[in-house]
């Protein structure tokens, strides 16, 4: 007989199924309220007016998620948006093309992903490392962005109506009016997801964030996995800052306030782990899809925007306990 | 301690085990890994709750919840992992939590020259302002030892203190075990170094499977003796015999300088050869062979496999010229616990699982059900997780990830650590197995009679370097040690 | 030559501090006139206050992103109180007392549920902004307040604010309680090495429970202080409280790690990097890039330490 414990696969009881779906229903339990309170909930038209809504936040969330796989936290993934959109409404005026505008917020995301990235890989970072580096250099994309704009909206110019393709991006519909920014985020995310379940790259991602240790003595380049995962993190703040430019026609630094923690509630009332190697862009969906049903919940009940910080808030603080018992 | 019994989730840790020390007794407790020693001593220091029996001190039955009880009754441990703060002065680590009386100051002046007397009393002589991470490890130890005796303990239990000591160290410890003896401490010490239980203890307690086996006089009790009832058998049936075919020179290391030591190693390996690395913990072993593969920055290294010199800088580059690395810790770097077995088995090779460009769950599970089959991993399916293995099946799961890489020279460090006997048994022959077909072993390994028996040459490395080599039928515990110490 | 070579690595920050004002004196004028010197001093004291409680969190190894929140929520506390016609001292009590509770709260989060600190305070730091906003009906709260007024105009040798002067006699203060008391001592055991904290019988749940109340304290008195020159305060209040406050703590000396560094460090550290944002204004920075070297210099400071920490590893 040996010292050693010897855990026995217990038949999984109703209970443990609630524990590690309390996501999907919590998600469930929130339609059937919309239902309830809102007529026509089932409708197309609600339902793509919902997923429009949720979009912005979507993107931020896989942002998110792909630094959380690999055991990393991205706190400048609002600002990184905010920088993107004025860069993205700014270049469109001066240069009177959308498309270089959108170029530019998504090379601004690059270059802000990389540096993350970057950095992360010269301090050997792990989500700690990562939530202060990413403090600053959210900070500073911040700063960039009201130098950039003075401090006040950068409104988009007038274009006509049928050559303005940006405005299509954030605000038309295609498919028989699918929102064509949701299909953006939806394809996104079938793409990412493809690439975290099967590829090569997305097994060391996961590997990288579950031990990084143990995959470095496997033979994964660890530094170069975390720098491409936030690098692919920043091109999404950079898309999500064009759907945010082509939805609003406008933008200013504080354009991303508070865009990092709606970012993580989404992915981590969704299901993502905090502490990398587990979860995927399903959890994502899952996560934004019911944080945007709270949130919608909470305005219809007509109230303030400050409480509703205060119910996100909670929200996800339970999200993080279960998370952490799931774990233990 | 009376009728102790304990059990930790599927395991029955300790089972009605008694154990009794005199004054000023110095009393080893030996026993193989998961015998139960650590469990014991850590119920005892009230780290751990006891399910059944009692403790008594000169007598009393006292209940001990909490390591501050245990101090109180005059019990202290010293573990393996020194409970200090490097960023904390000596004084203010030996006194640590008890710097002053409730509700009044701290009087430094006073700790101070409390801790100068305590250090004057062990023979170490130090500033006590100092910083403790500016410290030996054997130095460390004194302070332990300093703190142990600044609370006024009449037992100390002392967790493989020898493990990081040079032999100088290690015999002014045991001048202060003597000296410890003589104010009527008693000294509870585990190791599995029989040679310093010979020379310092009095008596010896061998546990096994949680229980007691027995105590012996030193002085009337051979180390074969011992190491029977450690195992409960006889040593030499445990390791299954081959014939070695040695082949050429596969991998060859020369002058690999580390940073901060000017040691200057080289070796060579050839096909179908176990070459065991011995020498006493510390002196090195693991951090040459992390060089060699990779892991570690150094300074220099030339590494030739099969004649042809390459670059290994990082386990990547290893990995490619066919060599594997079984770290000592296969649970925090040999596996990932929270994924799969099958995750686990081919995680060294990503390539091996695609079709076309996508990686394939078949293919996966084909492969994790191979290797599950042909190393006899025990496991209720493949989608267990990793963390939930025994020791010897998790062993056998990076065992079959470096199988699946491909690898032929395997650098296996202390691979049955922590396992039962059966499991060890298989895990030789596997070893064994991997030698006659042409590939090669590097085993480095504590357990001196593992090393001898398995091994068709040995290379004894004491202080970063490698003292001898020995072949034939130098290989023998004599010969070992004499270079090891 | 080795003793010199000791005393410089040891007190290189005062150096640098001082050396620093001294280089900027001689490249301009008006550096050390008494009017920069008392911008300098003024603007330390705020968030030099709250960087006391920030030296708390960082010492028991742990974090915390939200206390500009909580100066903010107590500062709109007070305000209103004043405006509704309370008296100063149930007023300041109250805010002191919120403050504590705030920072209760979150450690209560992190020390008992052994929640990550990241995540508990970046939520904490919206949670308590959105009760500010939601109290004050996001407006800003302003009111002349006579003893606002009256700390204001208090000013030594010309000078020296009495705020300023608070931040140093509390700095003096909780020194002393760390090096003195059997609580200060055991914060740097838990910090350094919660393991063996553990094994002593230190109860180390409570000290970091401990370590956040006394930042809300802290984040309390600093909101206070930023009263007696602003008299409004608002849900918006002190939005920049962390990208301040941690470059002075960990370039003063404190570590990320925990179990190392102090009060008088972090005094040091504040000093130092108020003489450096005085400098940015005088060498005519635009105003909105400043916080942008402000996270240049956080994120030069974070990544050198980190680095220097972890070079020898790999991965």
């Amino acid at each position: 007989m040996n010292c050693e414990a010897i855990k026995r696969l217990k038949p999984q009881s109703v209970g443990d199924w609630v524990k590690n779906n309390t996501n999907i229903l919590l998600m469930l339990l929130l339609i059937v309220v919309g239902a309830l309170t809102t007529e026509n909930f089932f409708s197309a038209g609600n339902l793509f007016n919902v997923l429009r809504q949720v979009t912005i936040n979507g993107m931020l969330a896989v942002a998110c998620t792909m630094t959380l796989l690999v055991n990393g936290f991205d706190l400048s993934i609002g600002h990184t948006m905010a920088l993107g959109a004025v860069l993205c409404i700014g270049f469109e005026k001066s240069t009177g093309s959308g498309v270089i505008g959108i170029l530019v917020a998504l090379g601004a995301g690059l270059l802000m992903g990389l540096l993350n990235g970057f950095l992360m890989k010269i301090t050997r970072g792990g989500s700690g490392e990562g939530f202060m580096i990413t403090l600053a250099t959210g900070m500073m994309a911040q700063a960039l962005a009201k130098w950039y704009c003075d401090g006040s909206e950068i409104i988009r110019m007038q274009i006509p109506e049928n050559q303005d393709w940006l405005r299509f991006l954030g605000q038309g519909s295609a498919l028989g009016g699918f929102p064509v920014c949701a299909i953006i985020w939806i394809v996104i995310m079938v793409i990412l997801q493809i690439v975290i379940k099967k590829t090569i790259f997305g097994r060391q991602m996961l590997l990288s964030g579950a031990n990084k240790k143990s995959a470095f003595l496997a033979g994964i380049d660890v530094g170069k996995v975390k720098l491409i995962s936030y690098a692919v993190a920043g091109t999404c703040c950079g898309i999500a800052a064009v759907i945010y430019s082509a939805r609003f026609n406008s933008a200013s630094d504080g354009a991303g306030v508070g865009g990092d923690f709606n970012g993580a509630v989404c992915s981590i009332i969704g299901g993502n782990a905090l502490y990398g190697g587990h979860g995927g862009m399903v959890q994502v969906f899952i996560g934004s899809v019911t944080f945007g049903l709270i949130t919608n919940i909470l305005q219809l009940m007509g109230v303030t925007s400050a409480v509703q910080y205060i119910v996100q808030g909670a929200v996800l603080l339970l999200a993080i306990n279960l998370d952490r018992l799931k774990k233990r | 301690m009376r009728g102790i019994s304990k059990s930790f989730p599927g395991v029955k840790a300790l089972d009605n085990v008694g154990f009794s020390v005199a004054e000023g007794e110095i009393r080893a407790l030996v026993g193989e890994n998961g015998a139960g020693k650590s469990t014991l001593m850590k119920i005892l220091n009230g780290n751990y709750k006891k399910d059944s029996g009692e403790i008594l001190i000169d007598g009393v039955p006292v209940n001990i919840t909490d390591p501050q009880v245990a101090g109180a009754h005059g019990i202290t441990i010293i573990f393996q992992e020194l409970n200090l703060v490097d960023e904390l002065s000596i004084a203010e680590n030996i006194f640590a939590g008890r710097l002053s009386e409730k509700g009044r100051l701290v009087n430094w002046k006073e700790i101070n020259q409390k801790a100068r007397q305590l250090l004057e009393r062990i023979g170490f002589d130090a500033d006590p302002t100092r910083l403790v991470g500016s410290l030996t490890v054997a130095e460390k130890q004194m302070v332990e030892i300093a703190k142990a005796l600044s609370r006024n303990s009449r037992i100390i239990l002392m967790d493989e203190p020898s493990a990081t000591l040079t032999k100088n160290e290690l015999d002014a410890l045991f001048d202060i075990i003597r000296d410890l003896k003589k104010s009527g401490i008693a000294v509870i010490y585990i190791s599995h170094r029989m040679e310093e239980i010979f020379e310092i203890c009095e008596t010896v307690t061998v546990m096994r499977d949680g229980q007691i086996i027995g105590t012996r006089d030193v002085a009337s009790v051979s180390s074969a003796e011992l190491v029977e009832m450690m195992v409960g058998r006889e040593m030499s049936s445990a390791y299954p015999t081959r014939n070695a075919v040695i082949g050429d020179e596969v991998l060859r290391v020369e002058h690999l300088c580390r940073k901060d030591r000017k040691q200057d190693v080289s070796f060579s390996l050839r096909s179908g050869e176990v070459l065991g690395i011995a020498g006493l913990v510390g002196a090195g072993r693991t951090e040459i062979m992390r060089a060699v593969f990779g892991v570690d920055y150094i300074k220099s290294c030339d590494v030739y496999v099969r004649g042809q010199k390459v670059k290994i800088n990082n386990p990547a580059q290893a990995k490619k010229h066919g060599i594997a690395f079984l770290t000592e810790d296969r649970r925090a770097e040999g596996l990932t616990l929270d994924f799969t077995v099958k995750a686990n088995i081919v995680a060294a090779n990503l390539p091996s699982i695609c079709k076309g460009p996508f990686t394939s769950g078949k293919r996966e599970n084909e492969l994790a059900d191979e290797y599950i089959q042909k190393i006899r991993i025990k496991t209720p399916s493949r989608s267990q997780k990793a963390g939930n293995l025994s020791g010897g099946n998790q062993q056998k799961v990076v065992v079959s990830k470096w199988l699946n890489a491909d690898s032929d020279i395997l650098i296996m460090d202390e691979p049955t650590r922590g396992i039962d006997v059966g499991a060890k048994r298989e895990i030789y022959e596997i070893i064994n197995d991997l030698a006659s077909q042409g590939k090669s072993v590097i085993l480095i390994s504590s357990e001196l009679p593992e090393v001898l028996a398995m091994s068709d040459r040995v290379l004894v490395v004491k202080d970063d370097a490698i003292a001898a080599e020995l072949t034939g039928s130098d290989i023998s515990a004599v010969e070992v040690m004499r270079y090891a110490l | 030559m080795k003793v010199l070579k000791k005393a410089v690595t040891d007190y290189r920050i005062p150096l640098l501090a001082v050396v620093l004002f001294l280089i900027m004196a001689l490249l301009k004028s008006n550096f050390a006139s008494a009017y920069n010197v008392y911008s300098i001093a003024d603007s330390a004291a705020g968030y030099g206050i709250a960087a006391i409680g920030f030296t708390f969190i960082l010492l028991v190894g742990q974090l915390d992103i939200s206390f500009g929140s909580v100066i903010a929520l107590t500062a709109c506390v007070l305000m209103m109180m004043l405006k509704a016609g309370m008296s100063f001292a149930l007023a300041l009590a109250a805010a002191l007392v919120l403050g504590c509770v705030c920072g209760a709260i979150t450690g209560f989060f992190v020390a008992k549920f052994r929640l990550s600190p990241f995540i508990v305070t970046m939520t904490m730091q919206l949670v308590y902004k959105g009760v500010a906003l939601t109290i004050t009906n996001s407006t800003p709260v302003a009111m002349q307040h006579p003893v606002l007024k009256a700390i204001y105009n208090v000013k030594l040798l010309n000078m020296i604010p009495l705020t300023f002067l608070f931040f140093i006699a509390l700095a003096v203060l909780m020194e002393f309680v760390l090096r003195r008391t059997q609580y200060g001592r055991n914060l740097y055991l838990v910090g350094g090495n919660i393991n063996a904290a553990d094994n002593l019988g230190i109860k180390s749940g409570l000290y970091i429970w401990s370590a956040y109340a006394i930042q809300g304290l802290f984040a309390a008195i600093a909101g206070v202080a930023m009263m007696t020159r602003q008299f409004s305060a608002s849900g918006n209040l002190a939005l920049q409280g962390p990208m301040n406050v941690i470059p002075m703590v960990i370039v003063g000396g404190t570590s990320m790690a925990g179990g190392k560094g102090g009060v008088i460090k972090t005094v040091w550290g504040v000093l130092l990097m108020n003489i450096v944002f005085n400098a940015m204004t005088m060498f005519s920075i635009p105003a909105p890039l400043q916080p942008f070297v402000k996270g240049l210099i956080l994120l030069i400071v974070i990544v050198s330490d980190k680095y220097m920490e972890h070079r020898h590893e790999k991965v």
